[in-house]
């Protein structure tokens, strides 16, 4: 069955085998799967991007310090512009009128703009959460405002993104009253419909319907019913990285990455830890987001394989290693930790840069070597490597263990702990895969 | 940096930062000279005796006759030749000032005469600690294999404050050495910008042609340009790094063909009160909200060949680091093509009516005092008070 081509490394398989869609803005082409874990090319009208891919932050048109030219060198295919932020400044009507925010920011590949919903909801005092929108007190004078699924797609089509989420009804993930997640379930697939309605750019952004339905199989189920039947280009993941236990988090992931259709990308929103990344990729989720690789380099923390090298630690003052000797990014390459301790350790701005840099460099390097070795089907093998160079002592986590168990990738003679979940009895409509 | 060639030949650093933290002994176990440390291999490097961008205060406590005061980031810390040189000897850099006793421009005539007196013992024993360090490294070079030595050039303090006399006295003394070259000291202190040329000229009095003469911390074109005339021969990048800093972009014409351009802009400018003058754009200025155009028609720096003043202007107003990094390249990259038209004019036998057509063109769109314009200090002072 494996062709020679298999053997050097490359999966070839017919296209009509693997997972694919069409759509007027976004063609998805699965290249490569392993147990759920799959690979693929996503068409975006700006770029072609791959998956499973991580979106650096770039909250106000920028990533914090680096340049437009510096992202591309990074391999950044697609990054997240901030509705909120940038609706504010510089403003939806001067964005378009410069030409849309690629052009304003002379970005020339993948764009993102999430709705505006999650930052009002917790940025702002006296946001209030009404079936017309979502209510709030405006920063620049205090008057009342109002942002409604319209307004947010309105802003969206001005900004010009390849990919524009929907306004969500979110409910912070710590809240415990289930009827307050119920009525979000089905107010969410409300405000898609007017999303939907109000988009006036279809054939050139795609919108994402974003499923809900907190910790409650049954309400996310009935909510990914919902929005898949909205037939849209790709789906979002909600509700999660909102300081929920990380043993309900990948319960909602693996159900959701299961749940939705194979051939269109699966997002999870606000996902960026290395492990989290790792762990979802082996579930079948395919894009990620995240202000922490960039925040935490603000703070001098690098992110490294075995976890983070915080620099301003006084270890570092002599240390004249890289950050990462296995790292080819140009602040490893040109860089010391110890030159590094001293500029972070004195708050020099570009400092900040320079590790900004090695951790988008980073988080890239990571989910190409994940597409990588689902391409040359040895994610087990890269997973249990990794996990061993971050846990040495075999203490994996047991919502890893168990995460990863239901992704199909054995733990054995990693991690201390087995396996020690129902999932498969609570959400009897994943089929089980064995564990390799 | 490897964007502001070819203009740019040369990094300037502050020999102060690496007197505690990073330590000489920090980087000699690096085992390589600063340049590879801070990552610039293919640089040459300049160490001051200190930072000219940045505002020196003085505190309570002073240099006394072993030492200067140095105020470093992690405090105050007396810095002798001994440990300044320790530092020299382990950053190796192309080129280097000794260690001099600054005084503030208002210093009394005894305080000046003890600046003078202290800088010219410091410099001796520099001196005495260069020599013993190059004949060390003579020495290992030949129990080694030999790799080209380093030999860090040194430039004598001249010091002398506001007084043309003892200005005098400093040059006279430094000239005796056996140096490489000279620095101009005690500049951008707080002295009247008018008094500068005079003083510089006392010095320039003293110093051999054939060796190198630099001025840090003059504050504009026009002082530049008469140093330059002076005969001063290198210089710092505080102006460029001061407008970056209060989100100016340098735009002032270099060759006269460029004034048309300018004027326009300016026409632009003064209309708005946008709060910049011929020399430089107020991006913080609402007025370039929308404005697609680059930062200066025509520059070829990397920020004007990939933004608008549109975005640069939203960077400012959303305290985005990128503004800085973007207008310290185009600032930066101005400067050093001003240096480029002043080496074409000189090249060109010129430089009087290089210096007299920029002179010109500030005082006509100014109207400034003529006292003032003699001086080259047009808007220099208030680069201070900002």
């Amino acid at each position: 069955m494996l062709s020679r081509a298999c053997r050097r490394g490359i999966v070839t398989m017919a296209s009509a085998e693997l997972p694919s869609s069409s759509s007027p803005a976004l063609q998805f082409q699965v290249l490569a799967q392993q147990g759920r874990a799959r690979t693929a090319t996503m068409k975006l009208p700006h770029y072609t991007a791959e998956t499973p891919m991580f979106m650096p932050v770039g909250t106000q048109g920028t990533v914090k310090g680096l340049t437009s030219e510096q992202m591309q060198e990074l391999d950044c295919h697609v990054i997240l512009g901030n509705t909120y932020h940038l609706g504010n400044r510089p403003g939806p009507e001067l964005v378009a009128a410069m030409g849309g925010l690629h052009s304003f920011i002379n970005w020339p590949r993948g764009m993102l703009t999430d709705s505006g919903g999650f930052q009002m909801v917790s940025l702002l005092h006296l946001a209030d959460i009404t079936e017309e929108g979502v209510t709030f007190q405006s920063p620049v004078d205090g008057s009342r405002m109002l942002l409604t699924p319209e307004e947010s797609i309105g802003i969206q089509n001005d900004l010009g993104a390849d990919i524009m989420m929907q306004l969500d009804d979110v409910v912070p993930a710590t809240n415990t009253d289930l009827a307050r997640f119920e009525e979000a379930t089905h107010r969410t697939t409300r405000w898609l419909d007017r999303c939907i309605a109000a988009n006036k750019r279809p054939h050139e952004q795609n919108l994402f319907p974003i499923v809900q339905g907190g910790f409650d199989v049954g309400l996310r189920q009935l909510s990914m019913q919902q929005l898949i039947a909205r037939n849209a280009p790709g789906y979002a993941i909600g509700g999660l990285a909102g300081g929920e236990p990380k043993d309900m988090f990948w319960r909602v992931v693996a159900q959701c990455a299961a749940g939705l259709p194979p051939g269109k990308p699966r997002y999870v929103m606000g996902i960026g830890y290395p492990l989290d990344i790792l762990v979802c990729s082996a579930l079948g989720a395919d894009m990620y987001d995240s202000v922490y690789p960039t925040r935490t380099a603000r703070f001098g923390v690098a992110l490294v394989d075995t976890g983070v090298m915080k620099l301003k630690n006084a270890a570092f003052a002599k240390d004249m290693r890289p950050i990462d000797e296995s790292c080819s990014c140009m602040t490893c390459r040109q860089y010391t930790r110890s030159y590094l301790h001293h500029v972070v350790t004195r708050g020099v701005s570009s400092a900040s840069i320079l590790v900004t840099y090695h951790n988008v460099a980073y988080m890239q390097g990571l989910t190409r070597r994940i597409r990588q070795a689902i391409k040359e089907q040895r994610l087990p093998d890269f997973s249990r490597a990794f996990l061993a160079g971050m846990f040495p002592a075999g203490n994996v986590p047991q919502w890893v263990v168990d995460a990863l168990d239901v992704a199909g990738i054995s733990l054995e003679g990693v991690a201390k702990l087995k396996p020690a979940h129902s999932f498969y009895e609570e959400v009897q409509a994943v089929q089980r895969i064995p564990a390799v | 940096m490897d964007k502001l060639r070819p203009d740019a030949q040369m990094v300037q650093i502050n020999a102060m930062q690496f007197i505690h933290l990073p330590s000489p002994d920090i980087i000699k176990s690096f085992g390589r000279s600063v340049h590879h440390y801070l990552g610039i291999p293919s640089w040459p490097v300049f160490a001051s005796n200190r930072d000219p961008t940045m505002a020196e205060y003085f505190s309570a406590k002073s240099s006394n006759n072993t030492a200067v005061y140095a105020t470093l980031y992690t405090g105050g810390t007396q810095v002798t030749p001994e440990r300044y040189m320790q530092a020299i000897a382990a950053l190796q850099p192309d080129m280097y000032v000794a260690l001099a006793d600054e005084v503030p421009g208002d210093a009394r005539p005894k305080r000046v005469g003890q600046s003078v007196d202290r800088t010219i013992k410091w410099l001796d024993e520099c001196l005495q600690h260069h020599q013993a360090t190059q004949q060390q490294l003579l020495q290992q070079q030949q129990d080694e294999a030999a790799a080209p030595l380093p030999d860090p050039q040194l430039f004598a303090a001249v010091m002398g404050a506001g007084s043309e006399q003892e200005r005098q006295r400093s040059a006279k003394a430094a000239a005796e050495r056996d140096v490489a070259g000279f620095a101009l000291c005690g500049f951008g202190m707080g002295e009247p910008a008018a008094a500068r040329p005079a003083l510089i000229a006392a010095a320039l009095q003293h110093l051999p042609a054939d060796k190198p003469r630099v001025v840090v911390g003059l504050a504009t074109p026009e002082e530049v340009l008469e140093a330059v005339a002076q005969g001063i021969d290198l210089f710092d990048c505080s102006y460029p790094t001061h407008a970056t800093a209060q989100g100016y972009a340098l735009c002032f014409p270099l060759q006269p063909q460029q004034e048309q351009q300018q004027q326009q802009q300016q026409q632009e400018c003064a209309d708005a009160d946008c709060g910049a003058d011929d020399s430089k754009l107020n991006l913080w200025s609402l007025q370039y909200r929308t404005d697609k155009g680059p930062l200066v028609q025509g520059c070829s720096c990397f920020a004007c060949r990939n933004h608008s003043r549109a975005y640069l202007h939203h960077l400012l107003h959303t305290h985005e680091m990128l503004a800085s990094v973007l207008l310290e390249l185009h600032n930066t990259h101005w400067w050093l093509g001003f240096f480029g038209a002043i080496q074409e004019a000189i090249q060109a036998g010129q430089l009087q009516q290089y210096i007299a057509w920029f002179k010109q063109r500030r005082q006509g769109l100014q109207q400034l005092p003529e006292g003032l314009i003699q001086a080259g200090a047009g808007k220099g002072q208030s680069w201070h008070k900002l």
